[in-house]
């Protein structure tokens, strides 16, 4: 045993004790957050007008489009709905393995909501390993990047399932936010690349008239926090500065506890510098009380504009939540991506199976064959 | 030779007694007692008595298996697309070869995922032609045994249109292989009783 828990016990009981020492003021902060939110509720212009002013220095947050204690009860949900749903899992290339290569699981499924019928579910892997498929821009598509590519690519399948001469009304979900992660990507022109690629995915899905929709459980985004925060600041006059800034900030989700399951808040646009990319899919986004938890949702601003298409995702994802708490259509879509150990393991011995029937050698590395002596498994990333 | 039914599954494991079928869809699963075959190698067709039907859990199911609101199409979709598969397991009774019958037991078990197929009409009349195999199925431990022979020979009159010297025949030689536990028999005999 390499970890030492004697040593480790006494880390854990001070961070402990420091977590709760943060509790009190996290409780003091929570309340003069929502002190605030009630005494600007009403005052939707002078919100805007300080976020906007305030996007020109960096700051991140969100935009109201409604007054912030705006809530709107759950429209009827159609009777007939097809509701479709893709989520993707990834093997990264692993330099210390036989060769290299990649590999994306798509798992999709389309859910007719009202038919009594079970629905059409996928799962389509892909395997990557051209050399322009291993390295863009001159670097190895991993991480992030990977991320992101997973991403168009499940966007591009929701537009595939799109069946244009459908007469119902249809929603289409992905798992996490409609925001790219792209500014770990230094350079301007390779964010706006990867951006632009998903963007296109998402023209397809507004030429079809698809409300698309992210959903977020548990979300951890504090934009509304954020404009409160900065609404204090204003009111205490120039000069001030903000306080207790060690402390992280509470989540959004915290304000809006009182929302009554099926109701949602108003429509926020989300300040950041990569919404500033999205042109006519500016993400907007809302919370709602799913009769579970407060989640996020997030749509393009094409979406936000017409009530009818907002009025389906609000009623659509709520009705998805009625069987586990999670739109069923995206748990099943995750099952169906998901690489489980075992099949990752038969993939693994067909890739060295094929290789040695080319008649090529299969050592892996130096490093992965010591690791595979002194270790367990090596862990790695979904 | 031909089979006129599309599988229902493919073979999750296998030993050279028995395998394990893995099914996707409960209204396809072969009934208890019933025949298929599946194709091992060198044209070997093993045959079996289906047995055991067994549908597992996932922690997906289990999450929404308390809910009153479980709407239609997720109960449907977890029957009809089911993530874990419905295990069926198949006594091996014998195999086919070049259209002989042979009532023992294949030289090797079935490889995994091969298609397992129902038995036609006129492949289980061939089979049951002879009845050695009444012995593997009374006589294989841990199995309920006598059940199994019950539905399997209920299943090859039925199949056989009501072929009642057929069940007259397989009545006497689970006699002869039970002359010595009559409780047994009579259980047996009262099973199969048109």
């Amino acid at each position: 045993m390499t970890l030492e828990l004697g040593v480790l016990n006494q880390q854990v009981q001070t961070m402990a004790r420091s977590l709760a020492g943060q509790r009190e003021e996290y409780g003091q902060r929570l309340e003069r957050l929502q002190a605030v939110f009630r005494s600007r509720a009403a005052d939707l212009e002078g919100l805007q007008d300080l976020a906007i002013s305030a996007r020109g220095t960096g700051w991140q947050g969100a935009i109201p489009t409604e007054p912030l204690d705006a809530t709107h009860p759950l429209p009827p949900c159609p009777e007939a709905m097809v509701i479709s749903a893709a989520d993707g899992s990834q093997i990264e290339v692993d330099r210390h393995g036989m060769a290299m290569y990649y590999l994306i699981n798509l798992g999709s499924i389309v859910y007719r909501h009202g038919s009594g019928a079970a629905p059409t579910a996928r799962s389509e892997p892909t395997l990557f390993y051209r050399e322009d498929e291993l390295y863009e821009d001159g670097r190895l598509v991993q991480g992030n990047r990977l991320d992101s590519k997973r991403s168009v690519m499940e966007l591009a399948k929701l537009a595939n399932l799109v069946s244009p001469d459908t007469a119902e009304p249809s929603l289409a979900l992905v798992d996490g936010s409609l925001l790219l992660w792209v500014l770990e990507e230094s350079r301007p022109e390779v964010r706006e690349e990867l951006v632009g690629r998903y963007l296109r995915q998402l023209d397809r899905l507004a030429e079809a008239r698809v409300p698309v929709a992210g959903y977020v459980s548990r979300p951890r985004h504090h934009d509304v926090v954020s404009l409160l925060e900065l609404a204090e600041l204003a009111e205490r006059g120039p000069g001030a500065t903000a306080q207790e800034r060690r402390l992280p900030f509470p989540p959004d989700r915290a304000l809006f506890e009182h929302l009554l399951p099926g109701e949602r808040t108003g429509l926020f646009i989300a300040s950041t510098q990569t919404n500033d990319m999205y042109g006519h899919h500016r993400v907007h986004f809302f919370y709602l009380n799913t009769g579970a938890e407060i989640a996020r949702v997030e749509i393009p601003q094409w979406v936000a504009q017409d009530q009818g298409l907002t009025d389906d995702v609000h009623a659509g994802i709520f009705e998805q939540c009625r069987a586990a708490g999670y739109p069923y259509v995206l748990a099943r879509a995750h099952e169906l991506a998901v690489v489980a150990g075992a099949d990752r393991d038969e993939f693994e011995r067909m890739v060295m199976a094929a290789l040695l029937g080319q008649g090529l050698g299969v050592s892996p590395s130096m490093k992965a064959w010591l690791k595979e002596l002194t270790g367990g498994r090596r862990s790695r990333r979904r | 030779m031909t089979h006129d039914l599309s599988p229902v599954g493919r073979v999750l494991r296998s030993s050279t007694t028995e395998f394990v079928v893995g099914c996707q869809d409960l209204a396809r699963v072969p009934t208890f007692g019933s025949f298929v075959k599946v194709k091992a190698h060198d044209g070997i067709w093993v045959y079996g008595a289906a047995y055991n039907v067994l549908i597992d859990d996932d922690p997906f199911v289990r999450q929404i298996i308390g809910n009153p609101h479980i709407p239609r199409e997720v109960a449907q979709d977890q029957k009809e697309n089911r993530q874990t598969p419905i295990e069926v397991k198949v006594l091996v009774l014998g195999y086919a070869r070049d259209g002989l019958i042979y009532q023992y037991l294949p030289p090797q078990p079935p490889a995994t995922l091969s298609d397992v197929y129902p038995c036609t009409a006129s492949e289980v009349t061939a089979f049951t032609g002879q009845l050695g195999y009444l012995r593997t199925i009374l006589f294989t431990p841990q199995i309920p045994a006598d059940e199994l022979l019950a539905a399997n020979v209920r299943e090859a009159y039925l199949r056989r249109s009501g072929d009642r010297e057929y069940l007259v025949e397989a009545g006497r030689e689970a006699a002869r292989l039970l002359k010595d536990e009559y409780d047994r028999l009579k259980a047996i005999l009262s099973r199969i009783r048109p």
